[in-house]
């Protein structure tokens, strides 16, 4: 399937292939690696950068996105190459909650890392109405994680994104936003 | 008989009836003003005020009939043939205050300086109605109606007409010499434009740290001219990639980067070719600017460039008062960012010096 979203195109597989790894989810139980199974999807840039990740389900852990393959891309998309931005998703009885955190160039540190972002600039980067966009491909609903899940912990105000399990459409939408097109747009960076 | 109306609005056909109309209120003019003088026994006046221009250093008009000369001479006080102006007498300041707005767009429009889009188009059409109409000039009924069909373009209406008799041979010149230089703009656009063509296969690496420019890990700033050249070049493309990053660099020198996933053209490895040290190029951006003496001023929002440029404009503001530009000037800006002075005296416009987007009010130049 592909979806064309702003300056960009996500490629997504067809077929689900196996998965040896480690779970980014490390909770008690999930040290070591486990096997399995993953959904590709490859993301394609006006600016060059032709980059594949994989949404990785476990037998015995959250699911995750993961990078699979760095293709070719310029520099400013470097922190995607290390392997920075992964996705961790956690279940809320029958679906799925996703934080929509972006990666953000933070001048100090002179590194990019995930921050919060606001809907308006997750527009402005996807070139339409994101929301929408996300319930055209399954999503359920968008808010703080508390309006989500009724969680009261410190991440309760994040903004959030609500999936029925096993989603992919949506979780790969979400994810190019948030990393690959919030790079490219220079998110953190003071740039006329 | 009514003049012919646009059909198509675009961009050569408005230079095309700019032309038409200002030759035409010229010559209606001229015939108000002439009729006047020859009933009165006055039968050398051009020739007579021509003169007067050329003792006082004015430009010298080959036509009786060019606008911006009677306009020039019917805001002197001290016209010796004022009298003959239709509508000076009645509405004195109202006509001086019209003329000399008129005589300024005019300019700017017969130096092909201005892109002849419906919001300009208007900015020149509807003071001339207002000149036109305190004139008493035929020509205000014909320029109500083109008014409004470049009203109704700007709206997004169509009209589904054959084209207009054809528009008077010099009128056709001056459209094509604008379409030539829309062309020109197309091909060369200035830095910070959409770049144009296929991306460029030298690939070159912008370096935050090093504040270089390396090909294949080496260095190739001695490519950028000499060590200030390289310096001044390389800040402006850290402007653009404050992190480095990755360019592309042409055959001619061209220089081009992803700009928010957009290919823009950041900037030249050499010269920027065809650059003429007396002549500006491209349309004037759609700002009016006047010098303080010790600043510039964007005349509709009051503001100062120097509390908005990004860079320090010292440099700048001191060169336009080496180069002697006179405090209050009205200046005008490219969009390649060549700063020009029309004097009001000769009607000559000349480029003073050239800015980029870093010393300039920010989102007035491409980029």
């Amino acid at each position: 399937m592909l979806i064309a979203l702003g300056k960009c195109t996500i490629e997504i597989d067809d077929q689900t292939i196996p998965f040896v790894g480690k779970p980014m989810d490390n909770s008690a139980g999930n040290e070591g690696d486990q096997e399995g199974s993953v959904t590709m999807f490859r993301v394609r840039t006006s600016d060059e950068l032709d980059i594949q990740y994989g949404i990785v389900s476990w037998p015995e852990a959250n699911r995750e996105v993961t990078l699979i393959e760095w293709h070719s891309g310029d520099t400013k998309y470097d922190s995607l190459k290390k392997g920075t931005g992964r996705l961790a998703l956690s279940s809320a009885g029958a679906n799925e909650v996703f934080q929509l955190r972006a990666m953000k160039y933070n001048t100090t540190s002179k590194k990019a890392n995930l921050a919060n972002v606001t809907i308006e600039d997750l527009n402005l980067w996807a070139q339409t109405d994101l929301v929408e966009l996300l319930k055209g491909h399954g999503a359920l609903r968008v808010g703080t994680k508390e309006e989500l899940t009724g969680e009261d912990n410190k991440t309760k105000g994040i903004l959030s994104a609500l999936v029925p399990s096993g989603n992919v459409e949506a979780v790969a939408i979400a994810f190019t936003v948030t990393r690959i097109l919030a790079i490219m747009y220079d998110y953190g960076l003071d740039i006329n | 008989m009514n003049v012919p109306l646009p059909v198509k609005g675009d961009v050569i056909e408005l230079g095309g009836f700019y032309y038409f109309l200002n030759f035409t209120f010229g010559d209606q003019l001229y015939e108000s003003v002439d009729t006047y003088l020859k009933n009165n026994g006055d039968n050398d006046w051009f020739n007579r005020i021509r003169a007067i221009h050329a003792e006082k250093g004015l430009a010298l008009y080959d036509d009786a009939n060019d606008p911006r000369f009677l306009l020039k001479e019917g805001l002197f006080p001290g016209s010796s043939i004022k009298a003959a102006f239709p509508g000076l007498s009645e509405h004195k300041d109202l006509w001086r205050n019209q003329a000399a707005e008129l005589k300024d767009v005019m300019n700017n429009w017969s130096h092909g300086s201005i892109r002849p889009t419906h919001d300009l188009f208007l900015d020149y059409a509807i003071p001339l109605f207002d000149m036109a109409m305190i004139c008493s000039l035929p020509i205000a009924h014909d320029l109500q109606r083109i008014i409004q069909r470049v009203r109704d373009f700007k709206a997004g209406k169509t009209f589904d007409e054959p084209a207009p008799q054809p528009l008077p041979t010099a009128a056709q010149e001056y459209a094509e010499k604008i379409a030539d230089k829309v062309e020109e703009e197309i091909q060369r656009p200035p830095v910070g434009a959409a770049w144009v063509g296929e991306v460029p296969a030298r690939l070159v690496t912008l370096k935050r740290q090093t504040l270089d420019i390396t090909e294949a890990g080496k260095s190739i700033r001695q490519e950028f001219g000499d060590p200030d050249a390289a310096s001044r070049k390389i800040s402006i493309l850290m402007k653009y990639f404050p992190i480095g990053g990755q360019l592309r660099i042409a055959p001619d020198g061209a220089i081009m980067g992803y700009v928010k996933g957009d290919k823009v053209l950041v900037g030249w490895v050499g010269d920027e070719p065809n650059i003429d040290k007396q002549e500006a190029r491209g349309f004037f951006v759609n700002h009016k600017y006047e010098y303080t003496g010790s600043d510039v001023i964007d005349i509709e929002t009051g503001e100062l460039l120097s509390t908005l440029a990004e860079d320090s404009v010292a440099n700048l503001v001191n060169g336009l008062k080496v180069w002697g530009l006179p405090e209050g000037s009205r200046i005008n800006v490219s969009i390649y960012g060549d700063v020009v002075f029309t004097d009001p005296d000769t009607d000559i416009e000349r480029k003073i010096t050239l800015v980029h987007k870093g010393i300039w009010f920010p989102g007035h130049l491409p980029g």
